[in-house]
């Protein structure tokens, strides 16, 4: 019971009652209130706390009241009147909300989407010139971030990319060596191994586990510095962020990148190996005699030239969208998950690209 | 008497061996501004967070409205944290949610209030701090310094707390806007009987507005009390801070 109604001859008497706090305002504006015939005195002496929200509680009932009739309020204290006095012109005012239709929103993410191709346009020119730079004036070059580049995304991605490409040297094996064992031509899952592996599997899927690993984390290190103005920072000193942060990536993944598809390709073939030996009995022994005779160094080849390519999109994407991080955490989530996706795409995308190539060229 | 809001009693804080506080004792007492005053590195945003719970002090304890922090069940932290707000130095605004959803979140977290109530009850507080209604659509990227601060001055008030932190609220913000924000806080202290501990290295709101404070230097408190007793203090740390020429000069005070 918070408001207590005692009809008086002349007037209407209400007494508010107990603790008029955010807790209580749900029950105090659900009280039932008389229809105001006379006038209405309003008596506050029996509240016992109050807070805002009781005060606005409180506004509610009054602006109601004073609709229909004189009302008097009486035995309120020095503080109650000071939060009334304090807030009472200030609770309707309306927080304008921003409201968004569909038609809106496509248009919003087509320019969205032309805006990002022109960013990246213009971030690859800029990347362009600062390399440039660099062969003017070689002492730029930043050996001691590019080795710690080499070591974070190369060295230290050993172990996953060997287990991946192990696992995925294993699978080729077991799926083809089963349709090969039907034409009693076992022998060929060397061939098919050896060339699918070192042409293809190995620069893929090295590049897709590095496309994930590291192109998150490039956007989240500079995204992060972006929040924290230290990118500001570099150039009020006049240091260009692309020497400092952005080359320094490409150049140590476009290094550990053919290395790391290199340990890729050996360990797939080891997989392989593995698999042809436990599924239709292929000797280690024969298994290496026939990779010599009919595993060509071109194969190998025309797959670690793609990991440049490769290398170079993962660490340009990588580092593009940590600047496109705008001060606020959500957007460096965003960046970074765009980032993961726009690296793997490309990825796969160059891969096809190259595919093609090859094909047309005979190789 | 006045109730006594928040005792500190002996805190030691070590991190590794590097010591912060060597035996820091103090009481606040209620509906008082409370000022925590020390040089950079002394500890006092160290000591605030042990207050507010955010870091264990090696050793002492720490009780708030007469209960030791550390001692809680956690209905009666939950109890605790509704009385209390915090305004952090850099706002700590959540960044993915508009001002007014910021505001608004401990009401709607803990209350069952309806929405209009709600949203009264934010235009209120951002009117309050001095914000205008259409920064409560904003988000935090988009406001200044000083917007931020008053906006995480409004979210730390919107449950009408006993207990108002504050860490170095008047920093970063112009001269004329942090005058104006001492008003506000000493307004609200004599209509919502609030109580009021802030971290606080501007000298026109040590010698306008602080009722009682302490100094920290050397890892110990190096004098307590009201303006008058602190400067009556010959600790080094005092008189470089209270008694150089621009002080003097400034405030008339002749110590």
């Amino acid at each position: 019971m918070y408001i207590e109604v005692i009809d008086k001859k002349d007037y209407i008497l209400l007494k508010a009652l107990g603790n008029w706090d955010k807790y209580s305002v749900k029950k105090i504006l659900s009280t039932p209130l008389p229809k105001p015939t006379k006038k209405v005195v309003f008596d506050l002496s029996g509240i016992k706390s109050f807070d805002t929200a009781g005060v606005v509680a409180f506004i509610k009932i009054y602006n109601y009241l004073k609709k229909y009739t004189q009302v008097e309020v009486i035995n309120y204290t020095k503080k109650q009147k000071e939060l009334y006095e304090l807030i009472k012109d200030n609770i309707n005012y309306k927080i304008p909300t921003q409201k968004s239709n569909i038609f809106e929103d496509i248009g919003k993410a087509t320019l969205e989407f032309l805006f990002d191709i022109k960013f990246f346009l213009t971030f690859i020119g800029q990347l362009f010139i600062s390399f440039l730079s660099i062969f003017k004036n070689p002492k730029n070059i930043r050996y001691k971030e590019i080795a710690y580049h080499i070591y974070q995304s190369g060295t230290t991605a050993l172990i996953i990319v060997g287990v991946t490409a192990f696992l995925v040297g294993i699978v080729i094996a077991y799926q083809t060596g089963v349709q090969l064992n039907k034409f009693g031509a076992s022998i060929f899952i060397v061939d098919t191994v050896g060339i699918s592996i070192t042409r293809e599997l190995g620069p893929m899927i090295t590049a897709i586990v590095i496309a994930g690993r590291s192109a998150s984390s490039y956007t989240a290190e500079i995204g992060a510095m972006k929040l924290t103005q230290e990118i500001d920072a570099l150039k009020t000193f006049g240091f260009d962020p692309f020497i400092f942060l952005v080359i320094p990536r490409i150049i140590a993944l476009i290094i550990a990148l053919p290395l790391l598809i290199f340990f890729a390709d050996v360990v797939g073939i080891l997989g392989g190996a593995v698999a042809a030996k436990m599924q239709l009995g292929i000797s280690y022994e024969l298994f290496i005699n026939r990779i010599y005779e009919t595993l060509k160094v071109k194969h190998y080849i025309l797959g670690l030239i793609k990991a440049p390519f490769f290398a170079f999109f993962i660490a340009t994407i990588g580092s593009f969208r940590g600047f496109e991080v705008q001060n606020n955490t959500q957007s460096l989530g965003i960046k970074t998950t765009q980032a993961v996706v726009n690296a793997i795409f490309l990825v796969i995308a160059i891969d096809a690209l190259f595919s093609v190539i090859y094909t047309e060229l005979g190789l | 008497m006045k109730q006594r809001v928040i005792e500190v009693k002996n805190i030691v804080t070590k991190f590794g061996e590097k010591v912060i506080h060597d035996g820091i004792s103090f009481e606040v007492y209620e509906e008082e501004i409370f000022g925590i005053l020390g040089g950079s590195g002394s500890g006092k945003s160290v000591l605030l967070k042990e207050i507010i719970k955010l870091l264990k002090p090696t050793s002492g304890t720490i009780i708030v409205f007469g209960k030791d922090i550390w001692k809680l069940s956690p209905k009666e932290e939950i109890e605790l944290k509704k009385n209390w707000g915090v305004l952090f130095q850099f706002g700590a605004l959540f960044s993915s949610l508009t001002i007014a959803e910021n505001i608004a979140m401990p009401l709607v977290e803990y209350t069952n209030l309806p929405k209009d109530i709600v949203d009264s009850l934010v235009a209120a507080k951002i009117a309050m701090v001095g914000l205008k209604p259409e920064v409560g659509a904003m988000y935090p990227s988009e406001l200044s310094g000083g917007m931020i601060k008053r906006a995480s001055l409004a979210r730390a008030l919107i449950l009408d707390p006993k207990l108002l932190f504050l860490d170095e609220p008047t920093s970063g913000l112009d001269p004329v806007g942090a005058r104006a924000f001492d008003d506000l806080i000493v307004h609200l202290r004599d209509i919502l009987g609030i109580t009021v501990v802030m971290i606080t290295h501007d000298l026109d709101s040590i010698f306008t507005i602080l009722d009682k404070m302490i100094v920290i230097a050397d890892k110990k408190i190096a004098a307590k009390g009201t303006l008058e007793e602190v400067l009556k203090s010959t600790h080094p740390f005092v008189e470089q801070f209270f008694k150089n020429d621009y002080v003097k000069k400034r405030y008339n005070i002749n110590v």
